[in-house]
């Protein structure tokens, strides 16, 4: 089936009801071609079950077809963060961090602070994509563990890198600092080309877009600072 | 330590091609791929100076000619000063396994 995610045409064929549950809001009934072609077949999802014997087959499945579309991702100007991503009034944030650090805890808090005024693009896994010169933040069908992902591109406002805490505030990060959150925090690259890639799309992502550090802690406070530092 | 003037001016350097250096938002920063990748997980930011040199490796350069091309860049910084700075960070490259014997 074909899929429009990130404003990619992606040809894949689900083989269980997991993938399929989470690409059906993605699907695109045009018959175009394919940016990218995800096809493993179900061999390959069984050997790494066999493997991996704390995961099924079809989360195996879900795993790999999305490490597959964030590979491939790199060579259509995009790229992975783990992060919890918010729209907010039009404009993304996101809120990136380690795992069990509370990026979706702090994103959630954004919900009941905001709204209908915010809703979750991705929750776990969003696509970062140059597009005609502007940068977005894409729900795609791939975001962890929920399905918390709607099929649009937002144009993205600012990327804070969670640190929890008592106490709450935010500060820019230093570049150095920047490159090194996100270069923790996505699916780096093992060849020279697609890292290539990678670092010139980060260089034109941090002259248009702020990340910061947030210190933080999970009440309402934490949401009015996070706002407050990143909106300006 | 191995001493900078080890080095002899004609000896060519290598580098290894697992580690790319990028400007990134005005940073000069190193990062490995393929195997390497598991040895520096994160990345490596490098002086201006640093950069320099490592740009001349990547064009081969011997020492002799990195030496006359920082004599352009950098005036009135005597032959002596810049072969041991050269040494300092060919030493520090060769210790995280960047350059290649």
């Amino acid at each position: 089936m074909l899929i429009s995610a990130a404003g990619l045409i992606v040809d894949i064929e689900p083989e269980y009801d997991m993938l399929l549950s989470r690409l059906l809001p993605f699907r695109c009934d045009k018959s175009t071609k394919a940016d990218i072609v995800i096809h493993l077949g179900k061999e390959f999802f069984l050997q790494k079950q066999k493997k991996l014997s704390h995961l099924t087959a079809e989360e195996c499945e879900y795993i790999y077809t999305g490490e597959a579309f964030y590979r491939e991702l790199i060579m259509h100007d995009g790229f992975l963060l783990h992060a919890s991503a918010v729209a907010l009034d039009g404009e993304a944030f996101l809120f990136s961090a380690r795992s069990g650090t509370g990026k979706s805890t702090h994103t959630h808090l954004w919900l009941d602070y905001f709204k209908d005024r915010a809703k979750i693009i991705n929750d776990d896994k969003p696509a970062i994509r140059l597009i005609d010169g502007k940068i977005f933040a894409c729900g795609t069908p791939w975001s962890g563990k929920t399905d918390e992902s709607i099929n649009e591109q937002i144009p993205l406002k600012a990327i804070a890198y969670i640190i929890r805490s008592k106490e709450n505030h935010i500060s820019k990060a230093t570049p150095q600092n920047a490159i090194k959150h996100i270069l923790d925090q996505t699916l780096r690259p093992n060849g020279r080309d697609s890292m290539q890639k990678l670092l010139t799309l980060l260089d034109k992502l941090l002259s248009n877009i702020s990340v910061f550090e947030l210190h933080c802690d999970i009440s309402e406070e934490a949401v009015r600072v996070a706002y407050g530092g990143m909106a300006d | 330590m191995p001493s900078p003037d080890l080095y002899n001016g004609s000896e060519k350097m290598k580098l290894n091609k697992n580690y790319i250096l990028r400007t990134v938002a005005g940073s000069d920063v190193v990062v490995a791929v393929g195997e390497e990748a598991n040895k520096l997980r994160g990345m490596i930011t490098l002086n201006e100076t640093g950069a320099f040199i490592w740009r001349c490796l990547e064009q081969e350069l011997d020492i002799d000619q990195t030496v006359e091309k920082m004599k352009q860049e950098y005036t009135g910084v005597d032959d002596e000063r810049l072969r041991k700075e050269i040494g300092i960070f060919l030493d520090k490259l060769r210790e995280q396994g960047i350059l290649q014997d």
